[in-house]
């Protein structure tokens, strides 16, 4: 059709005298991403306002491109789903003269193909969290990077990632501005994670802002917000929060929260309340502190010998704590070595299965674990260590019982069950975030450097496979099981490769897909 | 050249008062002097022994000089034979022979020139004796006959622009939507029936384009386009030609783009042409030889509608050794269509 117009128009103009000449290439290109879903790369085209998809099979690909719904919108950001099996994209106005355009967060299939879900967010949010069911997104104003003359910094909304619907609401706090967003019950990736209160099951959402915490229970609409103050002091501003079901002798769910310039880990008790004008179901919140002391990095809570605990790690004192969160009696376990973060695994014991703290800091040479079955009960019990001899740049925890540990130039393969530290060496730093767990095949491709390599962590027998040119990023695309490495190129160009086996022979490199199809 | 000369000369003196009404009198003594000058002794009338009439005896009869009954510069288009041979104008056999004369042979101006008016030549006759014995003979300028035309070829090199629509052209033209295209062509055309011709011939089209798309990077666009055609033409007036032309062609298209890379690719397609124009050229009328010439030049104004097909714009570069497998995306396809024109010299042979 346009071409018939184009030829209609055409005749109009002689010798092109008359034609009016407009430019379609003369502005630099706009794309930002990539962003992976677990079928495809996406990039967004800001000068066309499009999404591009690119989407590998086996011996090639197809480039989707696809506008917004709507003339005027614009693509604010992207971000897949938490399984990555879906692509969020909120759309906004192009410019404050459309008016009519009104934000819009659309949910894509992971390819592209097939119809959006939209919802109506009322605002160009910059900051989106996924919660660990997936189930729900949070938008929220993350800093004060906007478009918008004017807006609402805690003005949120809370979409439903399994159906159609967003709830707009602003918080109901003491003034202070959202800096973070927080699903406190994080126990498990993929899980739900709501709390019986009351006989409510409530799915609760924590926005964290300076000396104050309001919560949000995601799936009772009707129930009213909980916003906590802590003092005017201001020096309790939350960082981290941490859920705990009833049970264990602990009648109401607790909430934890910690502060980094606290001494004290602030314990919510979240209270069945009625409204007092409606009379709909809700909930409440009585705080209780429980000393820590300073230097609490981070927390966690395990219920042993049915005592519920909550252990904190404290890289002053490099110890492990843990407290009765009924009586908030405490004993502690040196670490013996520094220590900021810590979580828990299970460790087979024979037939038994035990719970295992695990801890590590950046920097140092030694992962600690720590049993503790009994913990309570076992005077004098040390943790054990795996050393890891170039330091722990950064850890990556690839399952229960392996974890990536990335030391410059050399990658360890850390088996904490048997207790084995397999180095990997290379000529370039590692990255163990750009890795991957396909089965038994750790994936790893470090952007700077042009090699794929495959480590089967049955035998640790690595191998790898050079590439034409230095990886920029790398994805692994696992519905699709591919491994891509994109290359520094403007315009377009890629290696993908198999994920179980990676090789020259079966790779492929696609150059200038994003402009395929410019031309038409 | 000289028999011819005498020849015409001849007839025309015998001709004159019967074929024209121009007033120039014969004894012009300038023009004797020239025919003195070109023809010398030779230009003198002819010797009363040689059967012919006096040299003022033309001028001087009653009736017209009879032309000769058999002459085959009669016949019209023909060329006067340059025969020493043709039959010598006597007075008996003029009466007769001036009807059948049909139109004459001679450029009709020359004839007019040398052929003083009837009366003025019975007046002036024993003066124009006198004059004649006494001055060279009035020479008889070159005439020039009418030979039609029945087929021309052209030699044409010019330039026009073609105006493309649609957007991807401006990958390759930073500037507007067109083209410059010079064009050299070589092209004949026969006589049809009346004043319309058939023919045909053979161009080359050229053309060039380049931009910076995306701010940084570089596109050129190269075309080559041999095209054979076809033209109806029609010729209502001597010099001006309305044609249409209907052309085939290849069309080679090389382009470069350099985007982080440089690519360097050829492409083909098939070019097609409809135009219409005209063409002007110098009528004989107004060149040198007249009726006789054989070469003209002019001016050639086309425009019409300009197609090509679509080629796919796949930029690649070469790779290293052993590469891994490597797929270069399409561009999308070029598609160059859209009006044109070109202004062109021409010299025209026929």
């Amino acid at each position: 059709m346009s071409k018939l117009l184009n030829f209609t128009l055409g005749l109009g103009c002689l010798g092109g005298l008359a034609c009016e000449y407009a430019p379609a290439f003369e502005e630099a290109l706009d794309i930002s991403g990539p962003v992976a879903t677990d079928a495809a790369l996406t990039w967004v085209d800001h000068g066309r306002e499009e999404l591009v998809f690119f989407v590998p099979r086996d011996d090639d690909y197809v480039v989707r491109r696809r506008a917004l719904t709507k003339p005027g919108e614009r693509v604010l950001w992207n971000q897949p789903t938490l399984d990555r099996s879906e692509l969020l994209v909120l759309g906004g106005p192009a410019d404050a003269k459309q008016e009519e355009v009104e934000e819009t967060l659309y949910r894509l299939p992971a390819d592209g193909d097939g119809d959006a879900v939209e919802y109506d967010v009322l605002a160009p949010f910059t900051g989106l969290a996924l919660s660990p069911d997936g189930a729900h997104g949070v938008l929220y104003f993350s800093g004060t990077d906007t478009d918008a003359p004017l807006n609402n910094a805690n003005e949120v909304s809370i979409v439903d990632l399994e159906g159609s619907e967003a709830r707009n609401l602003t918080l109901n706090g003491f003034g202070g501005r959202v800096r973070d967003v927080q699903f406190p019950g994080r126990d498990a990736t993929g899980e739900p994670s709501p709390v019986d209160v009351g006989g409510i099951s409530r799915d609760i959402v924590t926005f964290l802002a300076d000396g104050e915490i309001v919560l949000v229970d995601m799936l009772n609409e009707g129930a009213d917000q909980v916003a906590v103050r802590f003092g005017d002091t201001g020096n309790f501003n939350p960082t981290q929060t941490l859920l705990r079901p009833a049970g264990g002798g602990v009648d109401d769910p607790a909430l934890f929260v910690r502060s980094a310039n606290s001494a004290d880990v602030a314990m919510l008790f979240l209270k069945d309340k009625p409204d007092e004008e409606t009379g709909e179901p809700g909930f409440t919140a009585s705080i209780n502190l429980v000393p820590v002391g300073a230097g609490v990095t981070d927390f966690l809570h395990h219920d042993e010998d049915e005592v519920p605990y909550l252990i904190t790690a404290n890289a002053t004192t490099q110890r492990f704590a843990f407290t009765d969160i009924r009586t908030q009696e405490s004993f502690d376990v040196g670490a013996e070595g520094p220590v900021t973060e810590i979580f828990l695994r299970d460790q087979a014991r024979g037939d038994l299965t035990v719970r295992q703290l695990v801890g590590w800091a950046r920097g140092s040479t030694e992962i600690h674990t720590l049993d503790l079955d009994g913990i309570g009960s076992s005077i004098g019990r040390r943790p054990r260590h795996l050393k890891v001899e170039r330091g722990i740049d950064d850890l990556v925890v690839l399952d229960n019982d392996r974890v990536l540990v990335g030391a410059g130039t050399v990658l360890y393969v850390v088996d904490i069950s048997k207790e084995q530290v397999t180095p990997l060496e290379s000529k370039a730093p590692y990255d163990p975030r750009s890795s991957a767990l396909d089965d038994q095949i750790l994936l790893l491709g470090t952007p700077g450097q042009p090699w794929v390599s495959t480590v089967d962590l049955e035998g640790l027998n690595p191998e790898s496979m050079l590439l034409d040119d230095t990886i920029a990023d790398f994805f692994y695309l696992s519905a699709a099981g591919k491994v891509v490495t994109t290359h520094i190129e403007r315009f377009g160009h890629l290696t993908v490769a198999d994920a179980r086996d990676p090789s020259r022979g079966d790779a492929y490199v696609a150059w200038g897909f994003l402009l395929e199809g410019i031309l038409d | 050249m000289y028999a011819l000369t005498l020849n015409s000369a001849l007839a025309l003196a015998l001709l004159g008062p019967a074929a024209s009404d121009a007033s120039a009198p014969a004894s012009d003594a300038t023009t004797k002097a020239r025919l003195d000058e070109i023809f010398g002794e030779d230009a003198k009338s002819p010797a009363p022994d040689e059967g012919a009439a006096p040299a003022p005896a033309p001028a001087s009869a009653p009736a017209p000089a009879p032309a000769p009954a058999s002459a085959p510069a009669s016949e019209p288009g023909a060329e006067v034979p340059a025969s020493a041979e043709a039959p010598a104008p006597g007075a008996e056999a003029a009466p007769e022979a001036l009807p059948s004369l049909g139109p004459s042979a001679f450029d009709e101006v020359s004839a007019e020139e040398a052929s003083p008016p009837e009366e003025e030549a019975s007046d002036a006759a024993p003066e124009a004796a006198v004059e004649t014995e006494a001055a060279p003979k009035l020479p008889p300028s070159p005439v020039w006959p009418d030979i039609p035309v029945r087929w021309r070829v052209e030699f044409m090199i010019g330039a026009g622009t073609s105006s493309f629509y649609g957007r991807d052209y401006t990958f390759f033209d930073d500037d507007d939507r067109r083209m410059v295209n010079p064009v050299v062509e070589l092209r004949a055309d026969a006589k049809l029936a009346g004043p319309f011709y058939l023919g045909g011939g053979f161009g080359y089209r050229f053309g060039e384009s380049s931009a910076s798309p995306f701010g940084d990077g570089q596109s050129s666009l190269k075309l080559h386009e041999p095209r054979g055609f076809m033209r109806f033409s029609y010729e209502p007036v001597q010099g001006v030609d309305v044609y249409g032309d209907l052309a085939l062609g290849l069309a080679v298209v090389d382009y470069v783009v350099e985007l982080d890379t440089r690519s360097e690719e050829r492409r083909y397609a098939f070019v097609g042409d409809a135009l219409v124009g005209t063409a002007l050229s110098l009528p004989k009328r107004w060149l040198p030889r007249r009726g006789s010439s054989r070469t003209t030049v002019g001016l050639d104004f086309g425009i019409g509608y300009s197609y090509r097909s679509p080629v796919e714009i796949q930029p690649s570069f070469e790779l290293d050794d052993e590469p891994i497998s490597t797929d270069f995306s399409s561009f999308g396809k070029l598609s160059l269509h859209g009006l044109t024109w070109r202004l062109g010299v021409f010299v025209r042979f026929m």
